[in-house]
Protein backbone atom coordinates (compact mmCIF):
# COMPACT_ATOMS: atom_id res chain seq x y z
CA UNK A 1 0.00 0.00 0.00
CA UNK A 2 1.42 3.34 -1.01
CA UNK A 3 1.16 6.44 1.15
CA UNK A 4 -0.85 9.36 -0.23
CA UNK A 5 1.05 12.10 -2.03
CA UNK A 6 2.16 15.17 -0.10
CA UNK A 7 -0.71 17.34 -1.37
CA UNK A 8 -3.25 14.68 -0.30
CA UNK A 9 -1.74 14.52 3.21
CA UNK A 10 -2.06 18.25 3.51
CA UNK A 11 -5.73 18.05 2.57
CA UNK A 12 -6.35 15.35 5.19
CA UNK A 13 -4.55 17.42 7.85
CA UNK A 14 -6.64 20.44 6.90
CA UNK A 15 -9.84 18.35 7.07
CA UNK A 16 -8.90 17.08 10.52
CA UNK A 17 -8.36 20.60 11.73
CA UNK A 18 -11.75 21.63 10.40
CA UNK A 19 -13.44 18.63 12.01
CA UNK A 20 -11.72 19.37 15.32
CA UNK A 21 -13.28 22.81 15.36
CA UNK A 22 -16.85 21.75 14.76
CA UNK A 23 -18.92 23.19 17.57
CA UNK A 24 -21.09 20.68 19.38
CA UNK A 25 -23.61 21.10 22.15
CA UNK A 26 -23.38 18.93 25.21
CA UNK A 27 -26.40 18.91 27.48
CA UNK A 28 -26.88 17.50 30.93
CA UNK A 29 -30.05 15.78 32.06
CA UNK A 30 -30.73 16.38 35.70
CA UNK A 31 -33.56 13.89 35.98
CA UNK A 32 -36.89 12.88 34.57
CA UNK A 33 -40.41 12.07 35.65
CA UNK A 34 -42.89 9.84 33.85
CA UNK A 35 -46.33 11.27 33.33
CA UNK A 36 -49.68 10.05 32.10
CA UNK A 37 -51.65 11.98 29.51
CA UNK A 38 -54.01 13.15 32.21
CA UNK A 39 -51.17 14.31 34.47
CA UNK A 40 -49.43 16.16 31.65
CA UNK A 41 -52.62 17.97 30.67
CA UNK A 42 -53.36 18.88 34.28
CA UNK A 43 -49.96 20.43 35.08
CA UNK A 44 -50.15 24.01 36.28
CA UNK A 45 -47.70 26.56 37.56
CA UNK A 46 -46.60 25.73 41.09
CA UNK A 47 -47.04 21.97 40.71
CA UNK A 48 -44.23 19.86 42.15
CA UNK A 49 -42.88 16.71 40.51
CA UNK A 50 -40.36 14.37 42.10
CA UNK A 51 -37.47 13.49 39.78
CA UNK A 52 -36.14 9.99 39.37
CA UNK A 53 -32.68 11.10 40.43
CA UNK A 54 -31.48 11.89 43.94
CA UNK A 55 -28.97 14.58 44.78
CA UNK A 56 -25.93 12.29 44.78
CA UNK A 57 -26.87 10.37 41.64
CA UNK A 58 -24.70 10.82 38.55
CA UNK A 59 -25.85 13.35 35.96
CA UNK A 60 -25.84 12.19 32.33
CA UNK A 61 -24.07 14.22 29.65
CA UNK A 62 -25.64 13.87 26.21
CA UNK A 63 -24.34 14.71 22.77
CA UNK A 64 -26.91 14.49 20.00
CA UNK A 65 -29.16 12.52 22.34
CA UNK A 66 -26.45 9.95 23.11
CA UNK A 67 -25.07 9.66 26.64
CA UNK A 68 -21.31 10.19 26.37
CA UNK A 69 -20.41 10.58 30.04
CA UNK A 70 -21.77 10.84 33.55
CA UNK A 71 -20.57 12.65 36.57
CA UNK A 72 -21.35 14.51 39.73
CA UNK A 73 -23.13 17.81 39.91
CA UNK A 74 -20.95 20.71 41.04
CA UNK A 75 -21.47 24.42 41.35
CA UNK A 76 -18.65 26.65 40.20
CA UNK A 77 -19.39 30.25 40.98
CA UNK A 78 -22.91 30.97 39.79
CA UNK A 79 -23.05 28.17 37.27
CA UNK A 80 -23.64 24.47 37.35
CA UNK A 81 -21.08 22.02 36.13
CA UNK A 82 -20.56 18.28 35.97
CA UNK A 83 -17.34 16.62 37.06
CA UNK A 84 -16.89 13.58 34.84
CA UNK A 85 -16.71 10.22 36.62
CA UNK A 86 -17.34 7.79 33.78
CA UNK A 87 -16.85 8.09 30.04
CA UNK A 88 -18.58 6.12 27.36
CA UNK A 89 -16.43 3.86 25.18
CA UNK A 90 -15.28 5.57 22.01
CA UNK B 1 -94.86 -30.96 31.83
CA UNK B 2 -92.17 -30.66 34.42
CA UNK B 3 -92.51 -27.38 36.32
CA UNK B 4 -89.79 -24.91 35.64
CA UNK B 5 -87.87 -24.03 38.71
CA UNK B 6 -86.83 -20.44 39.16
CA UNK B 7 -83.37 -19.92 37.75
CA UNK B 8 -82.47 -17.16 40.09
CA UNK B 9 -81.53 -18.01 43.63
CA UNK B 10 -84.49 -16.99 45.76
CA UNK B 11 -82.33 -15.17 48.26
CA UNK B 12 -81.51 -12.10 46.21
CA UNK B 13 -83.02 -12.18 42.73
CA UNK B 14 -82.85 -8.42 42.33
CA UNK B 15 -79.17 -8.27 43.08
CA UNK B 16 -78.42 -11.18 40.81
CA UNK B 17 -80.39 -9.78 37.91
CA UNK B 18 -78.65 -6.47 38.39
CA UNK B 19 -75.30 -8.25 38.30
CA UNK B 20 -76.28 -10.07 35.12
CA UNK B 21 -77.44 -6.88 33.46
CA UNK B 22 -74.13 -5.26 34.31
CA UNK B 23 -72.19 -8.18 32.87
CA UNK B 24 -74.30 -8.28 29.74
CA UNK B 25 -73.84 -4.56 29.24
CA UNK B 26 -70.10 -5.07 29.37
CA UNK B 27 -70.25 -7.97 26.92
CA UNK B 28 -72.21 -5.82 24.56
CA UNK B 29 -69.52 -3.17 24.78
CA UNK B 30 -66.90 -5.72 23.80
CA UNK B 31 -68.74 -8.08 21.57
CA UNK B 32 -72.16 -7.17 20.49
CA UNK B 33 -73.41 -4.55 18.12
CA UNK B 34 -77.03 -4.33 17.22
CA UNK B 35 -80.39 -2.97 18.19
CA UNK B 36 -81.35 -3.48 21.80
CA UNK B 37 -84.55 -5.29 20.86
CA UNK B 38 -84.38 -8.25 18.55
CA UNK B 39 -86.94 -10.38 16.83
CA UNK B 40 -86.43 -13.86 18.12
CA UNK B 41 -86.73 -16.29 15.28
CA UNK B 42 -85.91 -19.86 14.58
CA UNK B 43 -86.80 -23.06 16.26
CA UNK B 44 -83.59 -23.11 18.21
CA UNK B 45 -84.35 -20.00 20.17
CA UNK B 46 -88.11 -20.55 20.24
CA UNK B 47 -87.52 -23.90 21.86
CA UNK B 48 -85.76 -22.14 24.69
CA UNK B 49 -88.38 -19.50 25.22
CA UNK B 50 -90.35 -19.94 28.35
CA UNK B 51 -91.56 -18.38 31.49
CA UNK B 52 -88.16 -18.66 33.13
CA UNK B 53 -86.35 -16.80 30.34
CA UNK B 54 -85.80 -13.11 30.12
CA UNK B 55 -84.23 -11.07 27.37
CA UNK B 56 -81.50 -8.60 28.21
CA UNK B 57 -80.81 -6.90 24.94
CA UNK B 58 -79.61 -9.58 22.59
CA UNK B 59 -78.83 -12.04 25.30
CA UNK B 60 -81.35 -14.35 26.89
CA UNK B 61 -80.91 -15.58 30.39
CA UNK B 62 -82.83 -18.54 31.58
CA UNK B 63 -82.95 -22.10 32.71
CA UNK B 64 -82.04 -25.22 30.84
CA UNK B 65 -85.02 -27.44 31.57
CA UNK B 66 -83.13 -30.63 31.14
CA UNK B 67 -80.04 -29.62 33.00
CA UNK B 68 -81.14 -28.77 36.48
CA UNK B 69 -77.70 -29.39 37.87
CA UNK B 70 -75.84 -27.55 35.16
CA UNK B 71 -74.85 -24.06 34.42
CA UNK B 72 -74.84 -23.74 30.69
CA UNK B 73 -74.15 -21.18 28.05
CA UNK B 74 -75.18 -21.60 24.45
CA UNK B 75 -74.41 -19.38 21.58
CA UNK B 76 -76.93 -20.21 18.90
CA UNK B 77 -76.06 -19.79 15.29
CA UNK B 78 -78.52 -21.09 12.73
CA UNK B 79 -76.06 -20.75 9.87
CA UNK B 80 -72.91 -21.40 11.85
CA UNK B 81 -70.22 -23.98 11.51
CA UNK B 82 -70.42 -26.02 14.69
CA UNK B 83 -67.11 -27.71 14.13
CA UNK B 84 -65.14 -24.74 12.91
CA UNK B 85 -62.22 -24.58 15.35
CA UNK B 86 -61.87 -20.83 14.94
CA UNK B 87 -65.52 -20.20 15.82
CA UNK B 88 -65.34 -22.66 18.67
CA UNK B 89 -62.25 -21.01 20.09
CA UNK B 90 -63.88 -17.61 19.90
CA UNK B 91 -67.03 -18.86 21.54
CA UNK B 92 -65.01 -20.65 24.16
CA UNK B 93 -63.47 -17.37 25.18
CA UNK B 94 -66.86 -15.70 25.43
CA UNK B 95 -68.19 -18.61 27.37
CA UNK B 96 -65.38 -18.96 29.82
CA UNK B 97 -65.20 -15.28 30.64
CA UNK B 98 -68.95 -14.95 30.86
CA UNK B 99 -69.62 -17.90 33.03
CA UNK B 100 -66.73 -17.15 35.35
CA UNK B 101 -67.96 -13.62 35.82
CA UNK B 102 -71.52 -14.73 36.28
CA UNK B 103 -70.62 -17.40 38.79
CA UNK B 104 -68.58 -14.82 40.65
CA UNK B 105 -71.54 -12.46 40.76
CA UNK B 106 -73.73 -15.25 42.04
CA UNK B 107 -71.25 -16.06 44.76
CA UNK B 108 -70.23 -19.41 43.32
CA UNK B 109 -66.57 -20.16 43.02
CA UNK B 110 -65.69 -21.55 39.63
CA UNK B 111 -63.49 -24.54 40.15
CA UNK B 112 -61.78 -25.81 37.02
CA UNK B 113 -62.08 -29.39 38.21
CA UNK B 114 -65.86 -29.07 38.44
CA UNK B 115 -66.33 -27.07 35.27
CA UNK B 116 -66.43 -28.70 31.85
CA UNK B 117 -66.49 -26.86 28.57
CA UNK B 118 -67.67 -28.43 25.32
CA UNK B 119 -68.95 -27.25 22.01
CA UNK B 120 -72.41 -28.45 21.10
CA UNK B 121 -74.52 -28.74 18.01
CA UNK B 122 -77.72 -30.46 17.03
CA UNK B 123 -79.88 -31.08 14.02
CA UNK B 124 -81.31 -27.59 14.20
CA UNK B 125 -77.90 -26.17 13.47
CA UNK B 126 -77.04 -24.91 16.90
CA UNK B 127 -73.53 -23.73 17.21
CA UNK B 128 -73.08 -23.71 20.90
CA UNK B 129 -70.90 -23.87 23.82
CA UNK B 130 -71.93 -25.53 27.03
CA UNK B 131 -70.38 -25.19 30.41
CA UNK B 132 -71.23 -27.81 32.95
CA UNK B 133 -70.71 -26.87 36.50
CA UNK B 134 -72.18 -28.52 39.53
CA UNK B 135 -74.05 -25.93 41.50
CA UNK B 136 -76.42 -26.87 44.32
CA UNK B 137 -79.92 -27.21 42.95
CA UNK B 138 -80.35 -24.50 40.37
CA UNK B 139 -79.24 -24.01 36.84
CA UNK B 140 -78.65 -21.21 34.43
CA UNK B 141 -78.21 -20.81 30.72
CA UNK B 142 -77.47 -17.95 28.40
CA UNK B 143 -78.39 -17.76 24.74
CA UNK B 144 -77.06 -15.09 22.45
CA UNK B 145 -79.52 -13.87 19.84
CA UNK B 146 -79.13 -13.53 16.08
CA UNK B 147 -77.71 -10.00 16.01
CA UNK B 148 -74.95 -11.01 18.35
CA UNK B 149 -74.36 -14.17 16.35
CA UNK B 150 -73.74 -12.12 13.24
CA UNK B 151 -71.36 -9.90 15.13
CA UNK B 152 -69.50 -12.87 16.53
CA UNK B 153 -69.20 -14.39 13.07
CA UNK B 154 -67.81 -11.10 11.78
CA UNK B 155 -65.28 -11.01 14.55
CA UNK B 156 -64.36 -14.64 13.99
CA UNK B 157 -63.86 -14.00 10.28
CA UNK B 158 -61.69 -10.98 10.93
CA UNK B 159 -59.41 -12.33 13.58
CA UNK B 160 -58.88 -15.36 15.72
CA UNK B 161 -58.17 -13.12 18.64
CA UNK B 162 -61.16 -11.19 19.85
CA UNK B 163 -60.53 -7.50 20.34
CA UNK B 164 -60.67 -6.32 23.90
CA UNK B 165 -61.81 -2.79 24.42
CA UNK B 166 -60.01 -0.80 27.04
CA UNK B 167 -61.46 2.13 28.85
CA UNK B 168 -60.59 5.76 28.26
CA UNK B 169 -59.60 5.97 31.91
CA UNK B 170 -57.07 3.15 31.46
CA UNK B 171 -55.67 4.80 28.36
CA UNK B 172 -55.17 8.07 30.17
CA UNK B 173 -53.44 6.32 33.05
CA UNK B 174 -50.67 4.88 30.92
CA UNK B 175 -47.40 6.62 31.67
CA UNK B 176 -46.66 7.73 28.16
CA UNK B 177 -44.55 10.86 28.56
CA UNK B 178 -41.19 11.65 30.05
CA UNK B 179 -40.68 15.14 31.36
CA UNK B 180 -36.96 15.81 31.68
CA UNK B 181 -35.19 18.68 33.36
CA UNK B 182 -31.84 19.91 32.08
CA UNK B 183 -28.94 21.55 33.77
CA UNK B 184 -28.34 23.49 30.61
CA UNK B 185 -26.07 23.34 27.60
CA UNK B 186 -22.37 23.61 27.04
CA UNK B 187 -20.82 24.61 23.72
CA UNK B 188 -17.64 22.66 23.06
CA UNK B 189 -15.65 21.80 19.99
CA UNK B 190 -15.50 18.23 18.78
CA UNK B 191 -11.83 18.04 19.76
CA UNK B 192 -12.65 19.19 23.30
CA UNK B 193 -15.31 16.50 23.58
CA UNK B 194 -12.87 13.90 22.30
CA UNK B 195 -10.31 15.01 24.89
CA UNK B 196 -12.67 14.81 27.88
CA UNK B 197 -11.26 12.75 30.71
CA UNK B 198 -12.18 11.59 34.19
CA UNK B 199 -12.17 14.48 36.62
CA UNK B 200 -12.77 17.16 33.98
CA UNK B 201 -15.53 19.61 34.76
CA UNK B 202 -17.95 20.61 32.01
CA UNK B 203 -19.52 23.97 32.78
CA UNK B 204 -23.06 24.79 31.73
CA UNK B 205 -24.67 28.02 30.68
CA UNK B 206 -27.40 27.95 33.29
CA UNK B 207 -26.91 29.72 36.55
CA UNK B 208 -27.81 28.03 39.80
CA UNK B 209 -30.71 30.41 40.33
CA UNK B 210 -32.13 30.03 36.79
CA UNK B 211 -35.13 27.84 36.08
CA UNK B 212 -34.34 24.49 34.47
CA UNK B 213 -35.20 23.99 30.81
CA UNK B 214 -37.68 21.20 30.15
CA UNK B 215 -38.16 18.55 27.53
CA UNK B 216 -41.26 16.42 26.98
CA UNK B 217 -40.51 13.07 25.38
CA UNK B 218 -37.64 14.52 23.38
CA UNK B 219 -39.34 17.78 22.41
CA UNK B 220 -38.56 21.16 23.88
CA UNK B 221 -41.72 23.09 24.71
CA UNK B 222 -41.79 26.71 23.58
CA UNK B 223 -42.99 27.71 26.99
CA UNK B 224 -42.54 26.05 30.37
CA UNK B 225 -39.81 25.99 32.95
CA UNK B 226 -39.26 24.66 36.43
CA UNK B 227 -37.10 25.30 39.42
CA UNK B 228 -35.19 22.41 40.92
CA UNK B 229 -35.98 22.03 44.59
CA UNK B 230 -34.06 19.88 47.02
CA UNK B 231 -35.74 18.05 49.89
CA UNK B 232 -32.91 16.21 51.60
CA UNK B 233 -31.48 13.96 48.90
CA UNK B 234 -34.66 14.05 46.84
CA UNK B 235 -34.78 16.40 43.88
CA UNK B 236 -38.07 17.69 42.59
CA UNK B 237 -39.29 20.21 40.06
CA UNK B 238 -41.64 23.05 40.81
CA UNK B 239 -43.19 24.51 37.69
CA UNK B 240 -42.42 28.23 37.49
CA UNK B 241 -44.32 28.77 34.28
CA UNK B 242 -47.04 26.71 32.73
CA UNK B 243 -46.13 24.40 29.87
CA UNK B 244 -47.61 25.74 26.65
CA UNK B 245 -50.83 24.21 25.44
CA UNK B 246 -49.18 23.71 22.07
CA UNK B 247 -46.40 21.61 23.62
CA UNK B 248 -48.92 19.44 25.46
CA UNK B 249 -51.00 18.96 22.35
CA UNK B 250 -47.92 18.05 20.33
CA UNK B 251 -46.75 15.60 22.97
CA UNK B 252 -50.10 13.88 23.22
CA UNK B 253 -50.60 13.53 19.47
Amino acid sequence: MTSPPISKKAEIRKARTVLDDIPVTVEAVLGSVRLTVAELKALTEGDSLTLDKALGDPVMLRLNGVVIASGELVAVGENFGVRIQTLANT
Amino acid sequence: MKPVEPWLPAAAPGAVEQAIRKIVARWEGQWFVGPPAIKVTGQAINSLRGEAWSALGDVFVGQMRDTLTQVGLKVCNDAGQPHNPRDSALLAKVGRDAIDELLGALGVRSEPAKTRFETISNRKGLLGFKITHSVESWSLALVVGPVAQIRIRQLAARSEVAPQLGSLKDALEVEAFVLSAFLGQSQLSSSEVAALGIGDVVMFDRKVADPAPLEISGRVPKQGSARVVRHGDVLSLTLTSEISVEARETATQ
